[in-house]
This record gives structure tokens, C-alpha cells and sequence, in this order.
């Protein structure tokens, strides 16, 4: 029997002692109590038997007076150790003969066994009697001894019973339990490893335990399996998403909702500019202040989309950090508390929801737009407003007639210049034109003051504030008319000469309308041209057709 | 050989006579009675059934006046032996017997001494005072014996 090694076995084994005890113990009780009685029993039976059989010889003896006779009786029942005395009397009580026991007075609890002896010949004639005293201690000590060898055997068969059930127990139960939890508290989850049945018990309920216990494993395994499966998976979708994240053209950034950087992606950091390396260095502050030429523009997106709830995107300008404009598209949108990321260490601020937003660079595009713009309105060779643009500033100074603010129109046409442009060539033509547009400009005071190319050598100067009355419209084309006479220098080709006719028209006195005032202009150009060239003149106030 | 066949044979008829001889015997205590006798001599007149029974199973020696009494007995396998105890005490002989082989045991006490017949018993008691004897038929009156009990045999 090996010692328990395990607290099952050891409480198995102490149940297995505890119940043998007091087995052991119960049995042993009642069984003593038994064997005294059975010994008690036992010793009157054999005394009575003895009585039995001495007790005809008795009769005789008693009958005959033969005390050798007597004596033999007395001495075959005396020789009984459960005898302590033997006596026969006769009839009267006087002893006949005395036994060669113990002459010491009865004790307490002796008992005494007295058969009436009859007469051999007449069975109703009582000749004396048996006297029989029992010796109490020594019955005692058989009872006792009887009653402690029955307890001894039943205590040692509950003993014997105990072993064989711990015995049974531990080999058919606890051990293989005992090795199986051991088994299965040493195997790391995911396991390949599967519990071994006990021997003999693959049709028991071990069986069935190791079997359950195996599937569990192996659907563990499984389970384990398919999660490191779906953790990959998850993984490489995370790296592919960063990867976009990281490398997309597009600059992803959130803020929360007051505008402070919490997360943004390398692009985002390109599309600013600037000298901030990480845009880690940036988290916290004011991203829109920090980003944007104007925030404001910025704040009122996110405001509009959490009111819609919908995406915001416009075209913004870009805090200039080396004196370059830039612009970027912006989008914007807020997403709800509900919605948002799981970025630990911005719990705190995107409590009430994030701002995410995309910024694209568009700088050049924005470049590209404005020098289309700026051809369509501009004449490719002198630079200022072409016939286009001339009108559209025209318009936006009349404010479609609603203005308030005086306007004249000077209306110039080169006189000599198709002459030039024949003798020396276009280039040199072209060099005239600049030269008299830089001496027009030099001409004007106001930096509002427009000047357009309307023709190939007509222009158009709009001087801003300034009415038919005002002295200082006429005085600008009369010094436009001294300095256009002036003689050109075209360098080897020598100098040039050429004139120049002003009409000149004002708002409100000869129009509401550009068309007007140019119209008005234009006749009066070419009334000077009729009369004389080099010179300026004021339309006619009735000369304006309605 | 052939004489010694003829002897058994003649040998046969006696004990033949002998044998119809003790069935009438053996048949006798089955309805004759016992007399218990004793000299003339004798002071005893009477004596009861239980006195000769003390007597003869050795519990007493002496008749009821005090007089020592020497009871006699007939062979051991005497018919009317066993007759007489029948009637005495209700027993066969083998309780009888066994009765005497336990007390003679002891050595102490001694059973009734056996005459060879009735006659001798019926002689021996005349002559002796103290003696008490028994028959099994009547003894005539010129005898010399008294009649103390006459035992009814049992039925």
C-alpha cells in the first residue's frame, strides 16, 4: 500500500479510517456486550450439562451413602474452572460432603446452582442435593475474554473491510482521478498532448471523463487555432490599413472637438510644411490655428458638419510658414461620442467626439487655376487687364450700375503705331507697346486705377474716384498724351515716335453702364482722331445715345 | 469327527429341555409373585416395600428395629433375580446391574450376596437370624421361614 501523495487520497483514506473506526468501534462495543452474554450463557449451559451428568451417579451416591462415590462426583465437577465450589447435602441441608474448593464466603453477585437429588427407586422422594457455586471471577474473565476476542475480530474485519475498499477505491477511483488532474493541470493551453485512459477503465465513467476531457482539449486547440488564424488575419489587415494610413496622399488627421491634434498620419504632416518633424510635437495644441491662414473658416466646416452630420469639404489656405501661399482641400467630419475610436490615450478628449479630417495638397492646382485666371483676364504681352479683364473690373467698380462712386474711362488709341509695326517689326512693335503701357502706368496715382488692353493698340484706363469735373482725370491724359509723344528708344533700331487719341467718358454724367461709358469714350477718341490726333476730349453729354 | 456330531446332537435335546425349561422360567415373573422371607427366628413380623428396597440397594443394613439384616441375592442371571427386582423396584436387571457397577466403583458399598438357588437361599435364611432372603413361589409353612412382604409382580 503506497502512502497517499494526494489530498483526495489522503482524505479517501482518512473517510476509509474514520468509518472503520467507528465501525470497528461499534462492532466492538456490541460484540463484547454479545460475547459476556453468550459467555454467561455458555457457562450456566455447561454447568447445567454437568449437573446433567452427574446428577443420576449423585442420586445414587447420596442414596447409598458412598462418600467415595460423592467425593469422585465432587471432584469431576470441581475439576470445571468455572467451579468454585461443589457441595452435596442430604435432605435435612447438612452437608454430606464438601468440595475441596475455596472455603471463602460467597461473594456479592456468585451465584449458586442447587439440583435436587431424588431417590433412585422413588422419584418423589427428594434424598438431598447438588450444591454448585459458580465462580464469578473467573466467568467473568471467560466472559470478558470471549467478549474481547469477538470484539478483536470484528473490529479487525471492519479493518480488513476499510483496506479493501481504500484499496479498491484508490485503484479504481482516486489514483487514475489523482494522475489525470495531474496530467491535465501540467498541459499548457493549445495542447497537442491528450490524457491516456487508465487501464480498465476505458467503459467507465473515467473513460468518459478522460474522453470529455480529451474533446474539450482538442476543441480548445481548435478554438485557440482559429483565434492565432483570426489575430493574423487582423493583423495584416491592421498593417495593411496603417500601411494606407501612412502612405496615402491624402493627409488623414483627428482632432477633438476643439480642435486639438490627437492623431495624423505622415502625409498630414507634408501637406503643413514646415519645421515640425512629428507631428507627435503638435498633439494638444491648436491644430486649426496652427494649420490654417484662417481658422475661423476652418471652425465654422466643423460646426456646419456636427449640425448636418455630414462631411464639410472646401478649399482652404494654409498658414504660410516660409512666405509661400498654400492651399489645401480639406474635408471634415465629426463623428459622435458613440462612434469613436479606441485610441487609449485619447479617451479623455474625444469624450465629446473627434473631428476627422483629410487635407490633399493643392497647391499647384490652385497655381495652375489662378494663372488661368490670371491669362484669361490679362494681356500676355504688357501684362496689364486684357479686353476681358478690363471689363470685368469695370463691371465690378460700377457695381452694375448701383455704385455711387464716380468712374472715368480713358479711351486710348496709338496713333503711328501701325507704321512702326511695318518699318520694324513686330518685336519692335511689341517693345512700343510695353514701353507706352510702363508710360501710362508711370502716369496714373492710384493704385485702383485700371489699365486694360482693348484692341491691338487701344486701351482702356479706368481711374477710380474720379469725375467729369475732376481736374485730375484731365491732367492725367493730357501728361499721358505728352509722354506717349515722347520718342521710344528701341535700342539698335533706333528711336520711335507715335501719338496717341483720348476719348474720355464718366460715370454717372455719361452712363450708368461700361457699355455706355465705353461707347461714349470711344466716339470722343475718335473725334480727336478726326480732329488732329495727339489729344484729349471729353464725350458730349448729348453725343451718348440712349 | 462323526462322534463328535453325534455328540453335539445328543447334546441338543438337552439344551432344547433346558431352553423350554427357562422359557417356562423366564415366563414365571411375568405372573408370579414374590415372598420375601426371613427365620422364624427373626423378630421382624413385617417389613415395608420400601425398607427392603433400602436394604437391598444398599442404603440400609439394618431392618427398621434397629437389627443388623443380611439380605441375599440369587445368581446374577437368575430369572427369579430378575423376578424379584422387577417387582422391588420397577427396574430391569441391567439398571440394576449398572446401579451396582457405579457404587461397587467406589468399593464401598456391596451388593447383596448371591446364593446358587432358591434352595440354598431358602436354607441359608433359616439358619441365620439376621438373614433376609426372597422366593419365588410360597414356602411351605414346615420350613422354618417367615413371610415379611409378599411382592405383587408388576403387570
Amino acid at each position: 500500500m503506497n502512502l497517499p501523495r494526494s489530498r483526495l487520497q489522503y482524505r479517501f483514506l482518512a473517510s476509509a479510517l474514520a468509518a472503520a473506526t467507528l465501525f470497528a468501534l461499534i462492532a466492538g462495543v456490541l460484540a463484547y456486550a454479545m460475547g459476556e452474554r453468550r459467555a454467561n450463557a455458555a457457562a450456566h449451559q455447561t454447568i447445567a450439562s454437568m449437573q446433567a451428568a452427574v446428577e443420576k451417579t449423585a442420586a445414587i451416591a447420596v442414596y447409598a451413602h458412598d462418600a467415595p462415590l460423592m467425593r469422585e462426583i465432587i471432584e469431576g465437577v470441581a475439576r470445571s474452572s468455572l467451579v468454585r465450589q461443589v457441595d452435596i447435602v442430604d435432605s435435612a441441608g447438612k452437608t454430606l460432603l464438601q468440595g475441596s474448593g475455596s472455603a471463602e464466603p460467597l461473594a456479592a453477585g456468585e451465584s449458586v446452582v442447587r439440583q435436587p437429588l431424588k431417590s433412585p427407586f422413588d422419584a418423589n422422594e427428594t434424598i438431598g442435593a447438588l450444591r454448585i457455586e459458580i465462580d464469578a471471577d473467573q466467568l467473568q474473565r471467560v466472559a470478558r475474554r470471549e467478549a474481547w476476542l469477538m470484539a478483536l475480530l470484528m473490529a479487525g474485519q471492519a479493518a480488513l473491510i476499510a483496506a479493501a475498499v481504500f484499496l479498491t477505491g484508490t485503484r479504481l477511483v482516486s489514483r487514475p482521478i489523482v494522475r489525470l488532474a495531474r496530467d491535465l493541470a501540467s498541459m499548457p493551453p493549445g495542447t497537442t498532448q491528450r490524457l491516456e485512459t487508465p487501464r480498465g477503465h476505458a467503459h467507465d465513467e473515467i473513460g468518459t471523463l478522460v474522453q470529455s476531457a480529451n474533446d474539450l482539449l482538442t476543441a480548445n486547440a481548435q478554438t485557440l487555432l482559429r483565434e492565432r488564424e483570426l489575430r493574423q488575419d487582423i493583423e495584416a489587415m491592421e498593417a495593411q490599413y496603417r500601411q494606407i494610413f501612412d502612405s496615402t496622399s491624402a493627409g488623414i488627421f483627428v482632432l477633438d472637438r476643439q480642435g486639438r491634434l490627437i492623431n495624423g498620419n505622415p502625409t498630414a504632416l507634408k501637406v503643413i510644411g514646415g519645421g515640425v518633424s512629428d507631428l507627435r510635437q503638435l498633439r494638444g495644441q491648436d491644430f486649426l490655428d496652427l494649420v490654417f491662414a484662417r481658422p475661423e473658416r476652418a471652425r465654422a466646416m466643423i460646426e456646419q458638419a456636427a449640425l448636418r452630420n455630414e462631411t464639410m469639404s472646401a478649399d482652404l489656405e494654409l498658414r504660410s510658414m516660409d512666405g509661400r501661399t498654400r492651399w489645401a482641400h480639406c474635408l471634415l467630419s465629426v463623428q459622435e461620442p458613440a462612434n469613436t475610436t479606441t485610441d487609449a490615450q485619447s479617451h479623455a478628449a474625444i469624450a465629446d467626439g473627434v473631428v476627422e479630417g483629410v487635407l490633399y495638397d493643392i497647391t499647384e492646382r490652385k497655381q495652375v487655376e489662378t494663372d488661368v485666371r490670371r491669362r484669361a483676364e490679362h494681356d500676355a504681352l504688357t501684362g496689364v487687364l486684357n479686353r476681358n479683364g478690363i471689363d470685368e473690373a469695370i463691371d465690378r467698380c460700377l457695381g452694375h450700375g448701383q455704385s455711387h462712386d464716380a468712374l472715368t474711362l480713358l479711351y486710348l488709341d496709338l496713333d503711328g503705331f501701325k507704321q512702326i509695326n511695318d518699318r520694324l517689326g513686330h518685336h519692335h512693335g511689341d517693345e512700343v507697346l510695353q514701353q507706352a503701357v510702363q508710360r501710362i502706368q508711370a502716369e496714373l496715382r492710384r493704385n485702383s486705377d485700371l489699365v486694360g488692353r482693348v484692341g491691338g493698340d487701344e486701351f482702356v484706363v479706368a481711374l477710380v474716384h474720379s469725375g467729369p469735373t475732376d481736374v485730375v482725370a484731365s491732367q492725367i491724359a493730357a501728361n499721358i498724351v505728352a509722354r506717349l509723344c515722347e520718342p521710344f528708344d528701341l535700342g539698335s533700331a533706333g528711336a520711335a515716335r507715335i501719338g496717341v487719341s483720348i476719348g474720355m467718358a464718366s460715370f454717372p454724367r455719361h452712363g450708368r453702364h461700361r457699355r455706355e461709358l465705353m461707347h461714349a469714350a470711344d466716339e470722343a477718341m475718335y473725334w480727336v482722331k478726326r480732329n488732329g490726333k495727339n489729344g484729349y476730349v471729353t464725350a458730349l453729354v448729348d453725343a451718348v445715345p440712349e | 469327527m462323526a462322534a463328535a456330531i453325534r455328540s453335539l446332537s445328543r447334546r441338543r435335546g438337552l439344551v432344547g429341555a433346558l431352553a423350554a425349561l427357562c422359557l417356562c422360567a423366564a415366563a414365571l415373573p411375568a405372573r408370579a409373585d414374590v415372598w420375601v422371607v426371613v427365620p422364624l427366628s427373626s423378630n421382624v413380623k413385617a417389613m415395608s416395600q420400601k425398607e427392603l428396597v433400602d436394604l437391598y440397594m444398599g442404603r440400609s443394613r439394618a431392618f427398621p428395629d434397629g437389627t443388623f439384616a443380611l439380605p441375599f441375592d440369587l445368581p446374577r442371571d437368575d430369572p427369579g433375580r430378575a423376578a424379584f427386582y422387577k417387582a422391588l423396584t420397577g427396574m430391569d436387571l441391567a439398571q440394576i446391574n449398572s446401579y451396582w457397577s457405579r457404587l461397587m466403583f467406589s468399593g464401598q458399598t456391596l451388593p447383596p450376596q448371591p446364593l446358587p438357588g432358591e434352595a440354598a437361599m431358602a436354607d441359608l435364611v433359616k439358619r441365620n437370624p439376621s438373614a433376609v432372603g426372597y422366593l419365588l413361589q410360597e414356602p411351605a409353612a414346615d420350613k422354618g421361614l417367615r413371610v415379611v412382604l409378599v411382592l405383587k409382580s408388576a403387570k
